[in-house]
């Protein structure tokens, strides 16, 4: 009964602190090229936050019931979805591999943007004049 | 009765958390469903702002696709000390050449939790991200 009680004081206190949305004021974004995109493919990434970790915290929080609870997910919620595209810049350099969660199609002139604390790009459609070098 | 007593509540808490929200909850709610604000910038440009901010704050990026109401993302935030964590989903949509809306839709993962993000933080911490980025001012 004592740990019952525990628990049900764990699931109440713990929605009576916050951990707000907040921005990461270090963040730069920065230009890298033009390039043409000429591949692109679903990729999944290494989540930030996955299952396992869920079920742990839940368990450490809120024992077994915690641990189902957390266990609680939808499909998919351990492997973010992105794409992963193939660009050719000048018309000849081959540039593989880049991971964006922008939805772009083949074909399109885009400027590769680096973030900073990122292993993706963000890719932004431009001009086509601008992937062809004069 | 004890044993009896202990079991029902066990029971609920279990159902309880067990039924909390997932991504599917707010991948298929209707287009208006959440805040939403206007930008004056072509959907490609919020669409950018949107993912740059998203990557600059503590959210998890799911899922992000162009579909044919618009291009939409899902995101979770994670479980922490405070919070069982919180789903939800952005959606970019054309207005015209140059305005788009953006639609944000969140719950909380359990229905249970007083506190935690609502719909209100994560709205006004993307809107205000993408109109920095976008150079505008956030009304």
């Amino acid at each position: 009964m004592k740990r019952l009680i525990i628990v049900i004081a764990v699931l109440c206190i713990s929605a009576c602190s916050s951990n707000p949305v907040k921005q990461n004021k270090q963040f730069v974004l920065t230009p890298l090229f033009y390039a043409k995109v000429l591949t692109k493919t679903p990729v999944e990434l290494t989540a930030n936050e996955s299952k396992t970790n869920r079920i742990l915290v839940g368990l450490v929080t809120a024992g077994i019931v915690g641990a189902i609870a957390t266990a609680n997910t939808e499909s998919g919620f351990s492997t973010p979805k992105a794409f992963a595209y193939d660009l050719i810049a000048d018309g000849q350099a081959l540039i593989s591999h880049f991971n964006s969660f922008s939805d772009i199609a083949k074909g399109t002139c885009v400027k590769v943007i680096k973030m900073s604390n990122a292993k993706l790009v963000l890719l932004s459609p431009v001009a086509k004049s601008l992937c062809v070098r004069g | 009765m004890t044993f009896f007593i202990k079991t029902i509540l066990y029971a609920t808490a279990i159902l309880s958390l067990v039924s909390c929200s997932n991504m599917n909850n707010v991948a298929n709610q209707p287009q208006q469903s959440g805040i939403s604000q206007r930008f004056q910038a072509p959907a490609q440009q919020v669409n950018l702002a949107l993912l740059a901010t998203l990557h600059s704050i503590n959210v998890n990026i799911k899922d992000s696709r162009n579909t044919p109401q618009g291009f939409r993302v899902l995101f979770t935030k994670s479980v922490s000390a405070f919070s069982w964590g919180e789903v939800g989903r952005i959606l970019v949509v054309k207005v015209d050449q140059n305005n788009s809306q953006v639609f944000i839709h969140s719950l909380k993962r359990s229905s249970l939790q007083i506190t935690g993000a609502e719909e209100t933080d994560f709205s006004s911490v993307i809107f205000a991200g993408i109109a920095q980025k976008l150079g505008v001012k956030n009304p």
